[in-house]
């Protein structure tokens, strides 16, 4: 800050010496006040983006009845919290202020007022099962489990989320398991149990929207309520660090209106149809033979004597998994959930949607027009190089050689081609 | 030419180098010529250096010679060092011809003996007052020597005791555990409360303890460990080819203490009915016939045996290939000519890769992780496999593997 002498307006120079400081401007602002001053500016920053209300993964934007619940308690204690806050620092800014040193003598010292004492323990106990009773309350209900009505089963790994749906009467039935990656989708209003679990280190689930987190621990099963009020996209991202690529973690929680539900499980169980003979695709599905089926399972794909294919990626990963890829395509995210499996162009019309619509757009899958090919090309070509992960083989002794994540295929631009074109049938 | 003791130093080394040879011829054996060969080389020196200072012996008329001459200065003291030293060595050439731990024991005597050896010879040199030496040796050695000799006493005895332990059966290990803890502490109670008791006699009471437990330690270990049974496992009991058998096997009739984990854990039940019911995590999937496990991950199931008679459960994986019939049986084979004389009967042949709990008692309960690599529509999903299934009874569980 450029601040001119006062004082030069008010007296005439009388030396040279202050005729010289009356003309010179002065920096007065210290090192210490600059880092206040940038201190303040970040924290206003950082206060101004929790006001945003493009958040997709915004707590404070519930949009179900567990979330709503947590976003109650929330603000009910936030509220105590604020009210005492307030109370402690005014309190205590009183006393520096209106107790500061001015040379005055000591005031008289006494020894205890049990009246005082008495009151300052009540009163933060009875603060306390303020914010506790509606606590624990919250705590038990969203830990319920007998209102279920579908089962979805998550198992994490590094680093992706792999989603398998058992079978049952719940999930308005289904009578095969179905396997998908990433992206988990529910009927609006369904009251979803998710029983999740971890194939290698500790992960954690959470939808901000939907509910709170919940560590995934290898060896155990843990249980979160999902519920969403109205069809949409939910984002939310693993929220224990789990290695290199942690944030690349991501997965999405897809509701929709109980006809579209229906007819993307129907889809998820169609029979496997080989590509027409002849074309790119067929090109890819022998590729994709040799080339992928080693981790990533194809329900129903055969190979050329007639036996079904089946992936051994116990064999051949680190976490013992690779995504099932039966209906690839219709999914939007791929590697985690972390790109777009949409182009730009086409992205809004599925993320953006109406919830009216977004059943029906979502169902649409990803066409050879809205295909994002830049990214999932840049994937095939070179997986490790845009996804951190751990794959070099000469540094994979701690893993008896298997990578963690998807190696280095050393796919040529032709075979990379073919597979695309074969993936783009997976839907 | 020869002094006197050079002679007999020269002799002992020929005698020894004699041995050797006629050992050699007659035995054959290493470790006794190697022995005598060292004995030998280090007679031979020791002859070798006695001619060389001519026995240390100086003409009576030599009276200059006889006051300055390196006898006629004190001498340091008896040192046990270089003896030691010269067993380490002989440890060292014997463990190169044996084995590898004699080989450890020479080295570490070898380093043990080298330094202290080279302390003493270091503070021997410090004053001419042997006194004053011992003491400069104890500051220097000493700081070192006590940790290192107390730590290798508490090893010794501990070793020693957990021997005693192996040795006795386990109910006497818990009778000499509390009567030798309780002993320990009347001896220091009884010190404690006496404090006249002369040093000596504590000295004496620890040393006594201490000896006994090494000697008891010695014997046991000598004598070998209790024979400790092995208990049939999940595992074992795969190899063994019992899963398939309701009676084979042995019963565990603590099975239910193998039950460690009381959470996120799968439950299938033996019904007095004989049928199987399951319980996962959370509710139950409505109407589920057959149980979902996750792929490639450890399932944790509690198989719970509610009959009324003992039982195993048991998950069929897949036909074994014909290479691994082979592999089992030829390991099964060795197994029979090598190990207790057991009956070929006792095997039956494993044609299939199951995995399977103990037989338990009714009422009881044993814990079995599982983890299934396979999807259920793997070809090698016949009709018996990916399904839990109670040898003896008609209850089986469909299990599906997405």
């Amino acid at each position: 800050m450029i601040v001119r002498s006062a004082t030069s307006d008010l007296q005439p120079p009388t030396t040279k010496m202050q005729a010289v400081n009356s003309t010179t401007t002065v920096n007065s602002v210290t090192p210490r006040a600059r880092i206040a001053r940038l201190s303040a500016v970040a924290m206003l920053a950082a206060v101004v983006a929790g006001c945003a209300q493009d958040a997709p993964q915004d707590t404070w934007q519930p949009a179900g009845s567990n979330a709503r619940q947590i976003n109650d308690l929330d603000i009910w204690v936030f509220s105590i919290a604020g009210i005492v806050g307030v109370a402690v620092f005014s309190v205590l800014g009183f006393a520096v202020w209106k107790y500061r040193d001015r040379g005055q003598p000591i005031p008289e010292q006494t020894h205890g007022k049990p009246a005082l004492e008495i009151g300052l323990t009540i009163l933060p106990a009875l603060i306390l099962i303020g914010i506790a009773i509606p606590t624990v309350g919250t705590i038990m209900d969203l830990n319920k489990t007998d209102d279920t009505e579908c089962i979805i089963n998550v198992t994490g790994q590094q680093w992706w989320w792999e989603v398998d749906y058992p079978v049952q009467d719940g999930c308005g039935g289904i009578e095969e398991p179905i396997v998908t990656s990433g992206q988990m989708v529910i009927e609006a209003g369904s009251k979803v149990l998710v029983r999740g679990t971890s194939r290698d280190v500790i992960h954690s689930w959470w939808i901000p929207r939907l509910n709170g987190k919940r560590d995934m621990v290898p060896g155990r099963i843990h249980t979160v309520r999902l519920e969403a009020d109205e069809p949409g996209i939910y984002a939310g991202q693993c929220t224990e660090f789990c290695g290199l690529s942690h944030a690349n973690m991501r997965m999405e929680v897809i509701a929709m209106e109980p006809d579209d539900f229906a007819a993307w499980k129907a889809n998820q169980l169609e029979a496997y149809a080989s590509p027409d003979e002849g074309t790119l695709a067929a090109e890819g599905e022998a590729t994709f033979i040799t080339q992928c089926s080693r981790c990533h399972q194809v329900d129903g794909l055969t190979d050329s004597g007639g036996e079904l294919v089946v992936a051994r990626p116990d064999q051949n990963v680190w976490s013992g998994a690779a995504p099932n890829l039966t209906n690839f395509m219709t999914r939007n995210t791929f590697a985690g959930a972390t790109w777009n499996l949409l182009s730009n162009e086409c992205w809004p019309d599925v993320w953006e949607a109406d919830s009216s619509e977004v059943g029906a757009a979502y169902l649409e899958g990803v066409s050879d027009s809205c295909l994002n090919e830049v990214e999932l090309r840049e994937w095939l070509r070179n997986a490790p190089a845009k996804k951190p992960m751990y794959t070099d083989p000469e540094s994979l002794e701690e893993t008896d050689g298997l990578p963690r994540g998807m190696p280095y295929l050393a796919l040529s631009e032709d075979q990379i081609d073919q597979l695309i074109a074969y993936l783009l049938e997976r839907k | 030419m020869f002094t006197t003791g050079s002679k007999i130093l020269i002799g002992s080394s020929v005698l020894a180098t004699v041995a050797a040879i006629v050992y050699g011829i007659s035995q054959g054996e290493a470790i006794g010529i190697v022995g005598l060969i060292s004995a030998a080389i280090a007679l031979a020196l020791l002859a070798g250096f006695n001619v060389w200072a001519r026995d240390s012996n100086l003409s009576a008329t030599d009276t200059t010679g006889i006051a300055t001459s390196d006898a006629a200065i004190e001498p340091p003291g008896a040192s046990i060092w270089p003896m030691v030293f010269g067993v380490g060595a002989t440890t060292v050439l014997l463990g190169l011809v044996t084995q590898q731990s004699i080989f450890t024991i020479g080295v570490v005597i070898l380093i043990a003996a080298g330094a202290q050896w080279m302390v003493q010879a270091w503070a021997e040199s410090a004053s001419s007052d042997r006194r004053v030496n011992a003491d400069v040796r104890d500051r220097v050695a000493n700081p070192l020597e006590y940790p290192l000799l107390g730590a290798v006493a508490v090893g010794i005895i501990a070793f020693a005791f957990s021997r005693i332990m192996l040795w006795l059966s386990k109910t006497n290990t818990v009778y000499a555990f509390v009567i030798l803890a309780t002993l320990i502490a009347l001896i220091a109670f009884f010190f404690a409360f006496r404090p006249s008791v002369k040093r000596g006699a504590i000295s004496a009471v620890l040393g006594l303890g201490a000896v006994a437990i090494v000697a008891s330690g010695t014997a046991a270990g000598v004598d070998g460990e209790r024979d400790i049974h092995v208990h049939e496992t999940t595992t074992t009991a795969a190899v063994e080819g019992l899963c398939a058998s309701p009676e084979k096997g042995e019963f565990d009739e603590k099975a239910s203490q193998t039950v460690g984990t009381k959470s996120s854990t799968y439950t299938i039940t033996l019904t007095a009915s004989d049928e199987l019911e399951f319980d996962v995590p959370g509710p139950v999937e409505v109407g589920a016939v057959a149980m979902v496990l996750p792929r490639s991950n450890p399932n944790n199931i509690v198989f719970r045996n509610d009959s009324d008679e003992e039982r195993r459960l048991t998950y069929d994986f897949r036909a074994l290939t014909e290479d691994e019939i082979i592999e089992i049986e030829a390991a099964k084979e060795d197994e029979s000519h090598g190990g207790e004389g057991e009956s070929d009967e006792e095997h039956s042949t494993v044609e299939r890769f199951q995995q399977c709990t103990t037989l338990i008692e009714p009422g009881g309960a044993q814990l079995m992780t599982l983890l299934i690599a396979e999807p259920s529509i793997s070809p090698s999903n016949d009709d018996e496999a990916f399904r839990f299934f109670v040898p003896g009874t008609d209850a089986e569980l469909e299990v599906m593997v997405p």
